[in-house]
């Protein structure tokens, strides 16, 4: 969403390292990003709210395509 | 291919028909059909792979992305769970204008990323739409067995439905477009992979391995019956709607 772009710069620049030097060298604490995740989703919802874009809609998978697959809860 | 274009007002009468039938008789029929699947390789280590993964927009050939967004991402049991938002514009071919309401096509990312495993496993499905015609594409990103300096990525594609028709649907949109699609979505990985750590083999576009077509399977599952332009031009849609996030212009 345009009006998250500076929340969005932030955050994956933070999750880019994180992923390459943390998580996949086996490090499971992701709170170093983790402030800067909530200030940009939490515009993401909002821009979405103004834009008509439910997101309950996409809480959906498929039984059939992946029964081990549970997707991960609300908030 | 299909004269849709010459035959649009009958298309929105079996449209209206259609809708009142179903409300009227409460007729919940879900039919869901994997009927497209193939295996493609990229000559790059899977954590390469799966880091090039997130930066796959923007790129010259994704100028009709409009927002690519983070909705949700934690760490549970060790795998990075993610749910991705893409918007992008709508362009359709002519004909397919006046069947579409909004110019704004949304489509959801899921994805499990299993660091021990070396796999990623991601569901792409359109939003919005769904109703009456879903596409869900699913694929799987592993360590090349064979070479583990390369990842294999495997594909399937379903389509799920709650109108009659849809396997005929399917035959007559024509198989190619999903061979040609597939190997474009491979095409513009590698090229983000190429940017992002340099070309590791002389032949470094990627390769489709096999593919596998389920078509036969799809209408031994389904029915034909009356309403298939209809359905036609909704599959049409539906699809060139998921898919051109990934592949066109």
């Amino acid at each position: 969403m345009d009006e998250c772009k500076a929340f969005k710069k932030e955050y994956d620049k933070c999750f880019n390292i994180w992923f390459r030097d943390k998580f996949l060298k086996g490090s499971n604490d992701d709170s170093v990003c983790s402030e800067l995740l909530k200030s940009y989703t939490g515009c993401v919802k909002e821009a979405m709210k103004e834009k008509d874009i439910v997101i309950d809609d996409f809480r959906r998978y498929h039984p059939k395509i992946s029964p081990d697959y549970e997707p991960p809860k609300n908030k | 291919m299909i004269d849709i274009g010459d035959k649009a007002g009958r298309v929105f009468e079996i449209d209206l028909f259609l809708k009142y039938k179903f409300v009227l008789f409460s007729i919940h029929i879900v039919i869901m059909v994997k009927f497209f699947e193939n295996k493609s390789l990229f000559p790059f280590r899977w954590d390469q792979v799966v880091h090039g993964f997130w930066h796959r927009y923007p790129n010259p050939e994704s100028k009709h992305v409009l927002s690519e967004d983070v909705l949700h991402r934690e760490v549970k049991e060790k795998k990075l769970h993610s749910i991705r938002l893409f918007t992008k514009t709508n362009k359709l071919p002519k004909w397919g204008e006046r069947f579409i309401n909004t110019n704004v096509v949304k489509i959801v990312e899921e994805s499990i990323l299993d660091p021990s495993k070396k796999t990623l496993v991601t569901y792409t499905r359109n939003v919005g739409y769904a109703s009456v015609m879903g596409v869900t594409e699913k694929v799987v990103y592993k360590v090349n067995e064979e070479n583990p300096s390369t990842t294999v990525a495997e594909r399937s594609v379903w389509i799920e439905s709650n109108v009659y028709g849809m396997s005929k649907a399917i035959q007559a949109f024509g198989m190619q477009r999903f061979k040609v699609n597939s190997t474009k979505a491979v095409k513009g990985f590698n090229y983000v992979l190429n940017s992002m750590y340099g070309s590791n083999t002389s032949s470094s576009t990627g390769v489709l391995l096999h593919q596998k077509e389920k078509l036969k399977d799809a209408l031994k599952q389904t029915n034909y019956k009356t309403g298939t332009l209809y359905v036609q031009q909704l599959l049409i849609n539906s699809y060139l709607r998921f898919h051109q996030i990934y592949y066109e212009q």
